[in-house]
This record gives C-alpha cells, structure tokens and sequence, in this order.
C-alpha cells in the first residue's frame, strides 16, 4: 500500500481523522482534525481524546462513547463538541473502530456537524413540548376528574339532603294531620257531653273545617315534590265526607277541571267550599230535598272560577243588610285568596268565586 | 275458637284518637273490647278478647310496629284488622299491602267512612254461635 495515497487521502478527507491507542491517546492526526481543535497536528498527538472536548461533551463521552468502546470495542455516531482554541466550539459526530490486527489500536473520524446541534436543540424542544403538552393534558384530565369526582360529590350530597327534606317534610305533614284527628277527637268527645242541640251542632261543623285541613295535608303526603297536587282529588274527598253528614235526599255533586294547587290555595279553597256547601245544606233545604253542586273551572288564563250553587229556597230578603254587617269567614278567606265572590241571581243560591290561579311554582 | 262478630280491638299509641274510635265503633252498636299501644299488648288482647274485628295504627309504642303486630294477630288469632294510618309512605303501604289486610284507611278518618268499611269486613263474617 502506498504511504502517500494513504496520506494525500487522509488530509484530503473532509473529515477529521486520528489514530489512538486502547486508551484513547491521540498517535495520529491528520491537518483537518487538528484545525478542528485549533491546534497543530503535532500538538495533538499524546493527548486523550477526551480533553479535546468541551466540558459537557466530557461527560458525554464518558458516558456514551467509554461506554461504547468498552463493550463494542466501537463507537458510532456519537455527538459531541470539540473545544477550539478560538472559543467557538465545533459540533462533531464521532466514530471510533477497533484495528483489524492490532487490539491496542483503533481508528476514529470526527464528521463536523453544525447543523446536528440545532436540529438536536430542536429535536429536544419539541419533546420537551411534546412533554409539555402530555404533562397539560393529563393535568387537564385530572383536573376534568377532579372536577367530575366534586360534582358527583356534590350531586350525592344534594340528592341526600332533598331526600332527608321530603323525609322531614312527610314527618311534618303527618304530624299536623295526627294533631289535626286529635283535635277532631277532643271535638268529638266534648260534644258527647253536650245536651244543647245547637252547641252540638256547631262542634259537629268545627270538626267538617278541621276534616278539611286534615285533608290538605293528606294531599300533600302523597304528592311526588311534597308541595303541589291535583285539586280534583282533594276536593273529591272532602264532598265525599261532607255528603255523610248530609241527608239521603240531598245530591252533592262535583265537577272540577284539574288543576295543581299548594297548601296556600288549597287550605282556603277547602275551608270556603265546606263553609259554602254548609250553609246550603243548613239554609236552602227545608223540605229536605235538594243537590248542591259544586265546580271548580279554569275557563281564562290566570283565573280560577268556584261555583258552589243549590236548588233550594234562595236567599232570606235581608241577606244583604246582613252580610255587610260584618266580615264573614266566606269573604275573608276570599279575600286570602286574593279573589272576589258574589251571589248570582239563580233558582237556589250560587255563590261564584273568582280567584286567581295558584302560582305554584 | 269462634271469633266475637261484635267486638272490635282498637291499636293506637295516641289516646284521644283509640277514644274517637271507641266513640264511631260504639255508636256501630259494636263493643270495643280493649285498646292497645303497643304491638305486644295487642297480641295479648286479640288472644283474651277474639275479636273479629282489629282497628290498626302502623305507628305504635315500644319496638314492634302495627304491620308486626297485624302479621301476629292474623296468624295466631285470625282476626280481621283494618289500618287506619297517617303515613303514605310508598315503602309502608306496601308492606302494609302485603299482609292482605281487611281495609286500609287514612287518618283523618271520618264516622261514616269507617262505618262503611267495618259493615263490609263484618258481612265476611260467618254466623256466630255462643
């Protein structure tokens, strides 16, 4: 093999090229690696490899390419910087092969490679965004299941607290309907003792109003929101237990549109329509025939329209004079109701109620 | 034993309420054979008195409710019991529901509304003889 072909090719090459021994001492350099480091072919020759390079790439040479050579006996590729003399480090890519024959030998090229530092910085930042945007999204995602866990938290919560409200409130209604069957008790068992029809009757009508009351929250108890339920069936049962006090000849008939009241409007409806249906069966029947009808109706927006009417005798002349000589219990509960009420001119009498619709919101 | 057609076993924690049902069963022309606050009392009445006839609160004194009690005094006596409760509770009325019952009714409960039911119950029962 020719000396000079071999030397005209290694300082031609753009490449550095060197030889060194098994410990990575320089023996040989060619002119382009020594202008790598700024330094002179010979001024290279007898130094370790790794004091050519920049302090950081000292620690990646120890920890890449020793580490590369001691198991491979080779090293590929590696990148590292060159430390030149003029301060300006030279970014390289290193190669290291062992000899074919010699063991204590191996043969190294260092390609320059400037563009590799900033398409590495590039390579990093991008993970790094990469990683930053991972780290994002899982906080994002932790904090959506964070959120999730709070609001399922709060959903239980809630969900326990409306079911202990509607367990207190039942509790509530029926205590007030068990007080309310006491009251009618004590009623009851007080007008035993009395021998004055007419004091016994007039217990026997504070009981019907107390009946009425019990009846409202009887309603209430089995409504689903435990505040509103249908008028239909309330006042259903309250002419049911006001036709067992009524004579067989006299009719109670009932006709209602439905309608969703509260325990503001039903308290007063229930007690005006058993005041109204009261004094028709005490007034109106002499003969003791009769029917009585009561309806409830919606026919306008925002307007509620109770009719109680009887078949029966009418009004007394002075009705009037009298009714004006005080407030009734009729026109006081209208009035709560927010509503007004007059007789109309009929065979019997009929009270007629206009009330404005329950907001039952 | 023969059960007494014409007795009738009040249970209810609360006096003035077995009174008013005293008052409704007696002007019946039924006698009321004792009344009970606690289920256990009422076994023991339903067993000393036979009556047809068991008007039944679900709220009692003491541990055992009305439902137990209505289980017991069925099983071992056979009177009938009529509920006569406060509560709409779904979960009780089904359990209430459960044990066949003669009638259930709600509190407040009127004169003629128990009337009514008592007269039903008594046509299912047979002839008494003494």
């Amino acid at each position: 093999m020719n000396t000079g072909d071999e030397r005209g090719l290694a300082e031609t090459a753009p490449v550095g090229l060197f030889e060194a021994d098994g410990d990575m001492i320089i023996r040989a350099a060619n002119t382009r690696l020594a202008n790598m480091v700024g330094l002179s072919r010979e001024d290279l020759v007898g130094r370790p490899l790794r004091t050519l390079l920049t302090r950081s790439s000292q620690f990646v040479y120890a920890l890449k390419v020793e580490h590369a050579l001691l198991t491979d006996g080779a090293a590929e590729e590696i990148f590292l910087e060159l430390d030149h003399a003029d301060g300006r480090a030279r970014a390289v890519l290193l190669t290291v092969i062992p000899d074919d024959e010699n063991t204590d030998r191996r043969h190294g090229a260092l390609f320059s490679a400037p563009e590799r530092r900033a398409y590495e910085l590039e390579l990093i930042a991008a993970r790094q965004a990469v990683g930053e945007k991972i780290k994002e999204e899982n906080a994002a995602r932790q904090a959506l299941s964070e959120a999730n866990e709070t609001l399922e938290r709060l959903v239980a919560d809630r969900t326990a607290a409306l079911e202990q409200r509607d367990l207190l409130l039942r509790e509530v209604y029926h205590r007030v309907k068990n007080n309310l069957q006491v009251v009618d008790g004590l009623l009851l068992i007080r007008a035993r003792q009395l021998d004055d029809p007419a004091a016994k009757a007039a217990m026997e009508e504070l009981r019907k109003r107390i009946f009425a009351l019990g009846l409202v929250h009887h309603q209430l108890m089995g409504s689903k929101d435990l505040k509103t339920f249908d008028v239909a069936s309330f006042l259903k049962e309250l002419l049911a237990h006001l036709r067992a006090d009524a004579p067989e000849t006299v009719t109670l008939a009932l006709e209602v549109a439905p309608l969703a009241v509260d325990l503001d409007f039903a308290v007063p409806l229930g007690l005006l329509i058993t005041e109204l249906a009261t004094n028709a069966l005490r007034h109106a029947f002499p003969s003791g025939a009769g029917e009585i009808k009561v309806s409830l109706a919606a026919p306008a927006a925002g307007e509620v329209v109770l009719r109680v009417a009887d078949n029966g005798v009418g009004l007394p002349p002075d009705f009037q004079k009298q009714r004006r000589s005080g407030l009734s219990v009729v026109d006081g509960l209208v009035r709560q109701l927010g509503g007004r009420i007059e007789p109309i001119q009929t065979k019997g009498v009929c009270w007629e109620a206009h009330l404005p619709t329950p907001r039952t919101g | 034993m023969m059960l007494h057609p014409n007795r009738v076993l009040i249970v209810d924690d609360e006096f003035i309420i077995t009174e008013t049902l005293r008052i409704y069963v007696e002007d019946m022309g039924l006698e009321v054979c004792g009344t009970a606050a606690t289920a256990d009392s009422a076994l023991e009445m339903a067993h000393a008195h036979q009556p047809y006839i068991v008007l039944m609160d679900v709220r009692l004194q003491g541990e055992r409710d009305g439902i137990q009690a209505s289980e017991d005094i069925c099983e071992q006596v056979g009177s009938k019991v009529i509920f006569i409760t406060g509560s709409r509770e779904p979960a009780t009325l089904e359990r209430i529901e459960s044990h066949q019952p003669a009638a259930v009714l709600f509190k407040p409960v009127s004169e003629g509304q128990l009337g009514s039911v008592v007269q039903k119950v008594l046509k299912t029962a047979p002839p008494y003889q003494a």
